[in-house]
């Protein structure tokens, strides 16, 4: 009969327990103590500062800039709107006054880009960071943005691949072949072209590059049209860098409009968010009046 | 030739002594020779009595000597030379050289026996080191094409040296015989310090040609050219870009002894060490407080992987006439970016050395990009000769010092009213004076 391991007092075993002197053990042990202790110890605090990631950093940080002047009246309402919603998912909420960032002479909607790059600063452990523009609400936070939009799934299946930046015939589409893990920056398009009102950018080198490249004051003194929108366009379409890191998804997703003529981008029950786009602009059109109806709309969180 | 053979061949008196000692050993069997080649040599001697000549060296004396000299082409060549004069080698025939002149000279018992107690295995071991030694030599610090295939396979290859011909030229201007003169020396420098060193040499044409569709943004190839070696040689890691009017001082110097092997004392992060440009670094904290902490320090991460981009900058600024940039996602941005039609329409004019210009710029003006790059001592890579920046003719920071030694010469701006080809010829004639001597051409 054969075992697998020989008996401990087999004579050939060629574990040598057996034939240390107890009394050698003994004396050893509380050395043996003491070095598990400190491996226990480093393993213990090894983990701990790892990368330095605190327990409560958040995975994702909404960026709120607040435009005080013209609607005063109602920005609490909005600042409650994102809160419920960043504490429902334990996202961070990044607030802060577009008056805060200077951009030199150009329109103040340039804010957003440092505003992203300072919240990125801040908030140095997070990932993904959601940059929504005041005069949105989120009709249906029980929708978190991993579900919704970031998960590589759901990205894969919703992104729109091979269609132009600018619509309705720009030659530049967007890139074929991107893998939804190699996304940094997620935008919607509107009937005119890029809509930077909701966007979401990951954190890293390409963030740093992108927002500076975006914010260069070049860009920001050439008196683009409609300023950073049109700059954001001039750079995805003539820099692959930035094409190929971009998934365009639809509008509907995370920009839906109340009124958005000939395209799916029209706000129905059910949808993540309504932005109130051009509501301070266009006539006969109140931004205080369209968000308060909304606002009482939007499904509460259970 | 010369150089080789009184190296090598040193102490061809001595062949005979150690000849001698193997001639009066008969028990020792011929088949311990080392040579590769067995097929090529002669036939072995069967008796002592032929003299006992050492397989292979009957006739060849010192003449085979030179086959060490770095003209010769062929591997088999070398080996089958090298092992067969191995016994040159020998260390421990000095001694007897005086007592044993002839190979027939018989030995007192006592030194023989004190001469083969190296027999056996303890020989060959010793035999062994000395071919390991030689081979080491000839593969490492020798010149020949030989060492060049391995500093080849050993990390030359990730190394590719731009080489900027005719700037300029082309339907603008025709060269004349100096210009071809010029472009001549110059290749021919690039060509023997790439092949020295088993780096790649690309050289790019740069004459104007009428491919893009703004007449301005002809002569802003640079940043083109770079992108297509960049793909042209997937595998290589660093690029460093020549103008024409360069020249390699001192081509016994590696990129990697000079440079990469300690990257991170040789360049500088902090543009206020040596600031032309007066370009306020780091970014102010009260402008850029919205920066992250490294693109807000003056060093960076101050790590060596973050560096993709090394540059030499003169009295006015960065200079682009001989700059390294390493592949990687940062360098692919900066490619990308450097030329932009928005930023091009509104400069171009202003921009007069064109991609250096936006360079400044954009180094100025994105913080991204100062996170990434390197500055390096100008006379690290770039020296200039006396005519180049006439504003400031005493910094010692700008020009090139014989004494010294420095690695590169750029003839910046001799197109403009200098002679280039005076100057080249000048260093050239240097340069080969400063590294003449057999050591010098042979080894590194």
């Amino acid at each position: 009969m054969h075992f697998a391991l020989p008996t401990r007092n087999h004579r050939s075993s060629p574990f040598l327990a057996s034939s240390v002197p107890r009394a050698y053990l003994d004396r050893k042990r509380p050395l043996y103590a003491v070095v598990f202790l400190v491996i226990l110890l480093l393993i213990v605090f090894g983990r701990n500062s790892g990368d330095g990631t605190p327990a409560d950093a958040p995975d994702t940080v909404m960026i709120l800039l607040i435009d005080k002047i013209g609607h005063p009246s109602y920005i609490n309402q909005v600042i409650e709107n994102r809160r419920e919603y960043a504490e429902a998912h334990g996202y961070g909420l990044f607030v802060k006054n577009i008056t805060d960032y200077p951009v030199g002479e150009a329109p103040n909607s340039w804010a957003r880009i440092p505003a992203i790059r300072h919240a990125m600063k801040e908030y140095k452990y997070s990932t993904y960071f959601w940059a929504l523009d005041q005069d949105a609400v989120i009709m249906n936070p029980s929708l978190s943005l991993e579900e919704h939009i970031l998960a590589p799934e759901r990205l894969g299946s919703i992104m729109r691949k091979g269609v132009p930046v600018v619509p309705p015939n720009s030659i530049i589409e967007t890139y074929k072949y991107v893998t939804p893990e190699r996304v940094q920056f997620i935008v919607t398009q509107d009937a005119e072209g890029l809509q930077p009102g909701s966007i979401i950018i990951k954190a890293g080198p390409w963030a740093h590059y992108f927002l500076d490249a975006w914010f260069d004051p070049l860009f920001r003194y050439y008196g683009f049209q409609k300023a950073e929108q049109h700059a954001l366009e001039h750079i995805v379409q003539w820099h692959p860098t930035i094409l190929t890191k971009m998934a365009m998804i639809p509008q509907k997703v995370m920009n839906a409009y109340p009124d958005a003529p000939g395209l799916s981008g029209t706000y129905e029950d059910g949808d993540f968010l309504v932005h109130l786009k051009g509501c301070a602009e266009e006539e006969g059109r109140s931004c205080e009046k369209e968000f308060q109806s909304y606002f009482k709309k939007r499904t509460p969180l259970k | 030739m010369n150089a080789g053979s009184s190296f090598w061949g040193s102490d061809s008196d001595n062949n005979n002594g150690y000849a001698g000692s193997r001639a009066s050993t008969p028990g020792l069997p011929i088949s311990r020779s080392h040579s590769p080649l067995p097929s090529e040599r002669p036939s072995p001697p069967t008796s002592a009595s032929n003299g006992g000549m050492w397989p292979g060296r009957k006739g060849n004396g010192s003449a085979n000597i030179g086959g060490y000299s770095p003209a010769r082409k062929f591997l088999g060549k070398h080996l089958r030379k090298l092992s067969t004069s191995l016994p040159t080698y020998s260390p421990f025939s000095p001694p007897y050289s005086a007592s044993y002149g002839t190979p027939s000279t018989p030995f007192p018992h006592s030194r023989l026996r004190s001469c083969f107690s190296l027999r056996g295995s303890k020989l060959n071991t010793f035999l062994l080191l000395v071919v390991a030694f030689a081979i080491f030599v000839f593969t490492y610090l020798h010149h020949n094409p030989v060492s060049s295939k391995i500093r080849y396979a050993s990390g030359g290859s990730k190394i590719v040296i731009i080489l900027a011909a005719n700037q300029g030229g082309g339907v603008m201007s025709w060269k004349g015989a100096k210009e071809w003169a010029v472009e001549r020396d110059s290749i021919a420098n690039k060509k023997a310090y790439a092949e020295r060193w088993g780096y790649h040499l690309e050289i790019k044409d740069m004459s104007t040609k009428k491919r893009y569709a703004h007449e301005w943004r002809e002569s802003w190839e640079k940043v083109d050219v770079i992108k297509q070696t960049m793909r042209q040689h997937p595998k290589a890691e660093w690029f460093w870009w020549m103008d024409l009017n360069t020249f390699i001082m001192e081509p016994s110097i590696s990129l990697h002894s000079h440079i990469f092997k300690h990257v991170q004392n040789v360049t500088y992060r902090d543009i206020n060490i040596y600031n032309p440009l007066n370009i306020s670094h780091p970014p102010s904290k009260a402008d850029f407080f919205y920066l992250d902490d490294i693109s807000l320090s003056p060093v960076g991460d101050d790590k060596a992987e973050s560096i993709n981009l090394i540059i030499p900058q003169d009295c006015g600024g960065f200079n682009l006439g001989s700059f390294l940039i390493r592949r990687s996602e940062w360098s692919e941005r900066l490619l990308d970016i450097w030329w932009d039609p928005v930023g091009y329409e509104q400069k171009h004019m202003e921009w007069e050395h064109k991609e250096q210009d936006a360079l400044e710029y954009l180094y100025t003006s994105q913080p991204w990009i100062r996170t990434g790059t390197a500055f390096i001592p100008q006379r690290m890579i770039n020296s200039f000769p006396p005519g180049a920046c006439a504003e400031t003719p005493d910094d010692k920071r700008i020009f090139y010092d014989e004494k010294d030694r420095d690695f590169v010469v750029n003839m910046a701006g001799c197109e403009w009213g200098r002679d280039c080809w005076g100057e080249m010829a000048y260093y050239r004639q240097l340069s080969e004076k400063l590294n003449s001597g057999w050591w010098k051409k042979s080894f590194r």
